[in-house]
């Protein structure tokens, strides 16, 4: 019989070169092909979550899927914001949105650097049209983003999404309802996004006068908006969950201004349940800083799972 | 062109036989061959036939339908060749009773092998379907006719005329062949003349002229038709397809994927052809072929000439499923329609590479757009696909309207001559909310949309918008006098953004400045992320 710990080593060595293969493959695989580039990463713009996301961001030529965390836009708001990152950096920016729900407004995504000549829609449809329609247009590699509106987002789909997106170098949004949290997925990065509060004293809304300058401390919003911003899913990555800012500006990438990492002690629950009518609450801005480490394990022992 | 009613094909032993009214008695249209050895035939009256069998099995006769699957069966006819037609009684002057089908095989019988062979194939795949059929080929049609009716052995396969030869070919046939109507067959049967060669010494010659003075002029169309000295069109009402491809399975098949392989093919090749010529073509027509007589037709058209096979299949791919395998399908054709010459590539679709730097990976800025957008068309429909086209008009749902996806570039108006203050997505038509403003011309304190009671923490506003007040019901022009707008507190809205306590930010508005005597009504009118 073989000692031990030699074959330990033996069988580390093994699985450590292994893992070194198939990341490598894997790299090889996510990019638009042999003889392309590698495209980078298309980031927040946030340290603290392009760090925490392996890869440094989201990969393109992927499928992310955006879960609203309410019955809100801000899922539509978190891809606006993302593609258009991805636009800053990939040079391009023509995307194609497959929609079923309410109809985009033109110049509203102008403020998200959206292009609305750059840009094919379709509009209403099954979940299998829509996932249809968006494999093909990443199949036609004409789209930097290709967006879709679909209620289930089965992973057989997913797959076929997935590949499409690979090949074409196309990056892929699945923007999902509800709910959504507990369907299995197959898709690269899986989040979910809610609007929260501004800082008290800051205004809804983007103004004319764009904030060119960084917000001068992290508890006054300015003027954007605030979004709670859930990790379900990323590659490996801990599930995490962050508060962010959107800021509007001149100075691409135009997203985002703020971030800070949501604070245990303050749930989504507490802010339903404000009183109704009151004029000022508490957001969750000052939550005490908690170290890394802890944090994880404090996701990993009980996730926060918001209720409907 | 008759089943009997609820009969399998194995059952069609049995006597059956179709009756029509004619004059005051009830006479034996058609029968099978069943009734036919039981010694009922055609023109017998029912009475008598019903006599002469007791289980007979009759129907009487629906010529309606009788048109119809004959127009079915003469499309399933262009298995052997693009261009086919139902021999129609009033226009051909045949009897009502005799029902045909006209092909014009010039260039399809070298593709099976020979005349012998086309008619061979006819014939046959008439008798797999089920039909008791008979084939003429000519130079003509009129002597294609004469012998599909009357030449041959009766066996079924009728007869070929050589190039050239119709004279010879139908000169043993009786006159009846050539179409014309009782009246006139009698006339010439006083005469002594009976068989089609018999009048070959009278069309020539100083005995023309008699027999032109004597008999109708259809009589000398009709033979002159027959040996090509004449032309007759056939009036098959249907363009001619520039290209085709077809495909013929040695057996009956039930397999989608055997469908979609030979439509694969059949791209393939027609492909090849179009781009030979550098021509492209607008709609193709797929046309399934069920070895029991019926056709199954899938129709793509394109927004431009297309020649090339896997945007073609893509389009096809849907399509196809409405092809029922069932069919039990042994051919297929591909034709091509509407053909051009093919447009250089479409314009870009991304900026040129000037504007925006050139992307890392798998960047052509070039992209054609036009088979994506075909493919969405010909799956979601023209109307589901299209372009936002922002436009300089300051009220909100009419800043932007939607447009066709093939379009060119729209009038793009920048990005910052927007005011940024506008939500992503825009109800189509406002909601009215329930609202409860704390101040008279405030914000609202809370409001209700769709059952939900937001309470509203933050609001920005109002940025007042006012409508097209001559666009007002009320309002009417009046040319000669100054413009005199209506009442405007109803053409004004007061929008806020306002936030929620949960957070979420919406777009209302208030319809109307503020009056003490009513109250303000609230819309919802877009969401903000």
């Amino acid at each position: 019989m073989t000692p031990m710990p030699p074959a330990g080593d033996a069988r580390s060595e093994t699985i450590a070169r292994l893992r070194t293969e198939i990341a490598r493959i894997e790299a090889a695989g996510a990019t638009g092909g042999p003889g392309t580039t590698a495209p980078g990463p298309v980031t927040f713009g946030i340290a603290a979550i392009d760090g925490h996301l392996p890869g440094g961001g989201l990969a393109p030529g992927a499928v992310h899927e955006i879960i609203a965390g309410d019955d809100g836009m801000a899922a539509t708001g978190l891809a606006l914001a993302l593609a258009a990152r991805l636009f800053a950096m990939a040079g391009r920016r023509s995307w194609f949105w497959c929609g079923q729900g309410l109809p985009l407004y033109g110049p509203g995504l102008a403020a998200f650097g959206f292009d609305a000549g750059a840009g094919l829609m379709t509009r209403g449809g099954s979940d299998r049209e829509v996932l249809w329609a968006m494999e093909e247009g990443l199949a036609c590699g004409a789209f930097a983003a290709v967006f879709g509106e679909v209620k289930t987002f089965a992973p057989h789909a997913g797959r076929r999404l997935a590949l499409a997106a690979r090949d074409s170098g196309g990056t892929a949004f699945v923007l999902r309802g509800r709910g959504a949290e507990g369907a299995p997925s197959v898709a690269a990065t899986r989040w979910r996004v809610r609007s929260v509060p501004l800082a008290p004293g800051a205004l809804p809304g983007a103004t004319d006068s764009p904030a060119d300058s960084p917000p001068d401390s992290q508890s006054a919003d300015g003027e954007g908006y605030a979004w709670r911003l859930d990790l379900l899913r990323g590659g490996g990555a801990m599930p995490r969950s962050w508060r962010v800012l959107w800021r509007p500006g001149r100075a691409a990438p135009p997203f985002p201004a703020a971030c800070e990492d949501w604070p245990q002690d303050h749930g989504c629950e507490d802010q339903t349940g404000a009183p109704p009518g009151a004029l000022s609450l508490a957001p969750p801005l000052s939550g005490g800083t908690v170290p890394q480490g802890e944090r994880i394990l404090q996701r990993e022992a009980g996730p926060r799972r918001e209720t409907g | 062109m008759k089943r009997a009613p609820g009969a399998k094909r194995a059952e069609d032993r049995r006597p059956f036989a179709v009756w029509i009214g004619a004059g005051n008695r009830l006479g034996i249209l058609a029968a099978n061959r069943a009734a036919e050895a039981a010694g009922i035939h055609r023109g017998q009256s029912l009475a008598d036939a019903r006599a002469l069998y007791p289980a007979l099995i009759t129907a009487p006769a629906d010529n309606a339908a009788d048109a119809r699957a004959l127009e079915r069966l003469a499309a399933w006819c262009r298995r052997f060749s693009p261009w086919t037609a139902p021999v129609r009684a009033e226009r051909d002057g045949t009897p009502a009773q005799e029902a045909g089908i006209w092909l014009e095989t010039t260039g399809c019988a070298h593709l099976v092998g020979g005349e012998e062979a086309l008619t061979a194939a006819i014939a046959g795949a008439m008798t797999r379907a089920g039909f008791t059929s008979r084939v003429g080929l000519a130079g003509t049609p009129g002597a294609a006719y004469a012998l599909a009716r009357f030449g041959g052995n009766g066996a079924g396969l009728g007869a070929i005329a050589r190039p050239g030869r119709e004279a010879e070919a139908l000169a043993p046939l009786p006159i009846a062949a050539l179409r014309l109507e009782a009246g006139i067959l009698q006339g010439l049967d006083g005469l002594g003349l009976r068989r089609i060669g018999d009048l070959y010494p009278l069309i020539q010659g100083p005995k023309r002229a008699t027999l032109a003075r004597r008999f109708p002029a259809i009589l000398l169309e009709r033979i002159d038709a027959a040996l090509g000295r004449r032309f007759e069109p056939l009036g098959l009402g249907r363009e001619r397809p520039r290209f085709a491809a077809r495909l013929t399975l040695p057996e009956p098949t039930r397999g989608t994927i055997v469908i979609a392989r030979a439509c694969e093919r059949l791209v393939g090749e027609l492909a090849a052809l179009l781009a030979r010529d550098g021509l492209g073509a607008r709609r193709f027509v797929f046309t399934a072929f069920g070895a029991a007589g019926q056709s199954r037709r899938v129709v793509i058209g394109t927004a431009r000439a297309m020649a090339a096979a896997a945007p073609l299949m893509r389009l096809f791919a849907f399509e196809l499923e409405k092809i029922d395998p069932r069919l039990g399908i042994d051919g297929f054709s591909l034709e091509a329609f509407a053909t051009a010459p093919l447009s250089p590539r479409q314009g870009r679709f991304e900026r040129p590479p000037s504007i925006t730097p050139p992307g890392p990976a798998g960047d052509d800025p070039g992209a054609d757009l036009a088979p994506l957008i075909d493919s969405l068309h010909s799956r979601l429909g023209r109307k589901r696909v299209g372009r936002m086209v922002l436009r300089p008009n300051h009220l909100p749902e009419r800043a932007q309207a939607w447009t066709r996806a093939e379009a060119g570039d729209p009038h793009l108006l920048p990005a910052r001559a927007l005011p940024p203050t506008r939500p992503v997505r825009l109800l189509p038509r406002p909601a009215p909310i329930d609202a409860m403003a704390e101040v008279a011309d405030g914000p609202p304190a809370w409001f209700r949309w769709r059952g939900v009671r937001h309470g509203v923490a933050k609001a920005a506003g109002p940025e007042r918008i006012a409508l097209d007040w001559w666009t007002l019901p009320g309002w009417q022009a009046n040319p000669l006098g100054p413009a005199q707008p209506p009442g405007l507190g109803a053409a004004i809205r007061d929008y806020y953004r306002v936030e929620t306590t949960a957070g979420a930010r919406f777009w209302i508005y208030r319809a109307g400045p503020h009056r003490p005597d009513a109250p303000p009504s609230w819309f919802l009118h877009g969401v903000f992320p």
